[in-house]
């Protein structure tokens, strides 16, 4: 479903990203570990188009997002860290425009309802103004709004930021149920205990090489942490 | 599907607008100049048609009370002094007899004061000559606009630019700074669509708004809108309108903040609107530079002195040309009066070439302005309401060449009799010409206004292409999210 063919972006000469080579499968929930800086972010933003690649190619379903963008975005739900939406509009409403500009304006409000209950927005926000929202209660539109796109594929840049244990466990339930309805995730994620938690695999990256590819269920947490600060650590051990 | 992704987004920016408190203000800053302007444009009609009815009821009066005073002039019932006698032709071809060369405002002019507040829309015709600019010796005057009266001419091209900036400066980088683009990109929209859904909303806003304001307030006070001419005005202000979205659209489309973005089209706007204007008068002056009126003064002194003294070979010369308008006697028996007009048509004649020099340099200064209208878009507006206002440099000509038809015409009429020394009656004096002013058309306006609306429309489009050609994928994309 996603895939990145040494998939490279650099930035007046410095990379960002070098040779990346992914492949996720729907029904795969991949999580991607780093430090600040080491080319998750820039992974996804690779796959959404909204820079091009240096070189190498960033497919969804087999097309060249770059080639086309539209029909690639079709495809593509997004949960950025910092979920920003209209604050004039309610919570429904952001829902209701997103999901039409996605294609499906063509939802009954009772299923935009259940988009946002099943993201975990209590009822009664539903109609209040995004402005009067917290971060967390924007994040559950965010993951409503993907929800709704009904995408094969899901890209998440830290989407548990700003989310109490509570709701981040939630989130973590619901990532499972996608990942058995057959959506392919790409996580990028600070939180190792989450990752080990839902991921079917996890990268480690660092300055933008990815280092290394575990199954997490091979692993127990403390393993995978060794793992992770092994490889994160300046100066660890290269090999 | 992509049409009704449009549309949804249409309503989206345009729901979004009515929810920021500057689109209010804006709009009712806008309504309410817009009743201003429309009622400065009507009192002025009013005002140029009061003028008119007193003068031509004044005309009707004089010539009322000529016409008994003749009746008992000829009756030998009175005797006047030759100062005062209307029947004598050099009287009644001069204050006694004058008559009014007049122009009525035209049926669209409520939407442009233009120049008719500095042309007299009443010309007086008489022997001593007509002047349709009343002595006023500028031309068309681009800065004339900055201190005009607050007309719908002077919003339209001055005020209404700076409300397109105030909502639309931001249309793109806003989106990116409150961080709602990366949401809005991972859709499946692009963001050309996205920019052009923003700046149709903003256009269709004020667009909407002038249109409906300009049309209620003239029905409103004026009880009608030549169609026509609305139909074109509005073309005219959509183009423009257009122009400035585009203008904003691409300068949001190199990715700067919206703080700067604001700068630079503030910066645009002095260019477009007060800059060029500028530039162009200081050009025409300096190219065609208008000799001054007192050359004209001191010349005009000195050939009446030198004719004054050789009025008697003047005399002979054109009696000599019309032997048949020689009364009885001799040339040295001619009547005062006839003397007196000899050296004025003397004197008239030896200053035509200065006049002539006067007029071209005029000429030339006008057809400078006129093609440089062409650098800015607010000239070409500017221009193009003041064509559709009928108040504009084009009408006003149109004037003054039938002014001074009427006037040779005057000439040609009393010049035989008072060199035949002629009596008039009543009779004669019904058959002194008569004004009458042949308007433009409507398709003649039209066709005055065709090159600008062209104008307007490649510049707008040109302005979106830039900007479409910017937001494409690929290349350096600063304006991502």
């Amino acid at each position: 479903m996603l895939q990145a063919r040494n998939l490279s972006k650099s930035y007046n000469g410095t990379a960002a990203l070098q040779d990346l080579n992914l492949e996720i499968a729907a029904g795969e929930i991949y999580c991607l570990l780093g430090a600040n800086g080491a080319g998750k972010s820039t992974t996804i933003r690779l796959f959404l188009n909204f820079i091009d690649p240096t070189s190498g190619e960033a497919l969804v379903d087999g097309l060249d997002v770059t080639r086309e963008p539209l029909k690639t975005k079709h495809r593509l739900a997004y949960i950025p860290e910092q979920v920003m939406l209209y604050p004039h509009l309610s919570g429904m409403e952001n829902l209701e425009y997103f999901a039409a500009l996605a294609g499906h304006d063509d939802y009954p409000r009772s299923a935009l309802e259940g988009f946002l209950v099943r993201s975990g927005l209590q009822a009664d926000a539903h109609d209040q103004r995004v402005g009067e929202y917290s971060k967390g209660m924007r994040q559950k539109v965010g993951i409503a709004i993907a929800l709704a796109k009904r995408a094969g594929a899901l890209l998440l840049d830290e989407p548990t930021s700003g989310l109490d244990p509570e709701a981040s466990s939630e989130f973590a339930r619901l990532l499972m149920e996608l990942r058995d309805d057959g959506v392919a995730i790409l996580m990028a994620t600070h939180d190792l205990f989450r990752a080990k938690e839902v991921g079917t695999r996890v990268g480690v990256m660092r300055r933008g090489v990815l280092r290394t590819e575990v199954d997490p269920a091979e692993l127990d947490y403390a393993d995978l942490e060794r793992l992770y600060l092994d490889h994160v650590r300046e100066g660890g051990d290269e090999s | 599907m992509r049409g009704r992704g449009m549309l949804r987004m249409l309503r989206h920016e345009v729901g979004a607008l009515l929810s920021t408190r500057v689109v209010w203000f804006a709009g009712l800053a806008l309504l309410l100049l817009i009743g201003y302007a429309v009622h400065v444009g009507v009192r002025g009609v009013e005002g140029q048609r009061a003028q008119l009815e007193e003068a031509q009821a004044e005309e009707a009066e004089r010539y009322a009370s000529l016409r008994s005073q003749m009746e008992v002039i000829r009756n030998g019932e009175t005797s006047v002094s030759p100062f005062q006698d209307p029947t004598r032709p050099y009287i009644a071809g001069r204050a006694r007899g004058q008559r009014y060369a007049v122009l009525s405002p035209a049926s669209f002019q409520a939407t442009a004061v233009g120049q008719s507040d500095l042309i007299p829309p009443v010309v007086p015709v008489t022997l001593d000559g007509a002047d349709a600019r009343g002595g006023r010796e500028e031309i068309e005057n681009p800065l004339h606009l900055l201190t005009g009266p607050l007309d719908l001419a002077f919003l339209i091209s001055f005020l209404l630019p700076l409300l397109a900036i105030a909502l639309s400066f931001d249309l793109l980088s806003r989106e990116r700074e409150s961080g709602t683009l990366a949401l809005l990109l991972s859709q499946p929209i692009s963001v050309r669509t996205l920019v052009m859904a923003k700046g149709v909303a903003r256009w269709a806003i004020l667009f909407g708004l002038t249109v409906g304001a300009v049309a209620g307030g003239l029905l409103f006070m004026t009880g009608s809108l030549s169609p026509g001419r609305f139909v074109l005005w509005s073309g005219v202000v959509g183009l423009y309108l257009a122009f400035w979205v585009a203008l904003a659209a691409l300068v949001n489309a190199t990715g700067r903040s919206s703080a700067r973005n604001a700068v630079v089209l503030a910066f645009l706007w002095l260019f477009f609107v007060i800059l060029i204007p500028a530039g162009v008068q200081i050009t025409a002056g300096l190219l065609h530079p208008v000799p001054s009126r007192a050359e004209l003064v001191a010349q005009q002194r000195e050939e009446t002195r030198q004719v004054e003294e050789q009025a008697a070979a003047v005399l002979a010369q054109y009696y000599d040309d019309h032997p048949e308008l020689l009364p009885e006697g001799s040339v040295d028996a001619v009547d005062f009066q006839t003397r007196a007009f000899a050296v004025q048509e003397e004197v008239e004649r030896r200053l035509r070439p200065l006049r002539e020099r006067h007029r071209r340099r005029l000429e030339g200064q006008k057809t400078l302005v006129h093609g440089a209208r062409w650098l800015s878009p607010t000239l070409l507006t500017h221009d193009a309401l003041l064509t559709l206002a009928g108040t504009g440099d084009r009408r006003l000509a149109h004037f003054e060449t039938q002014v001074r038809s009427y006037q040779d015409e005057w000439h040609d009429f009393f010049a035989p009799l008072i060199y035949a020394d002629a009596r008039l009656g009543p009779t004669e004096l019904e058959e002194v010409p008569t004004w009458s002013f042949e308007d433009e058309t409507d398709r003649e306006v039209a066709l005055g206004v065709i090159p600008s609306l062209l104008g307007l429309l490649l510049l707008s489009g040109l302005g979106a292409g830039v900007a479409a050609g910017r937001l494409r994928n690929g290349g350096d994309r600063t304006w991502a999210p």
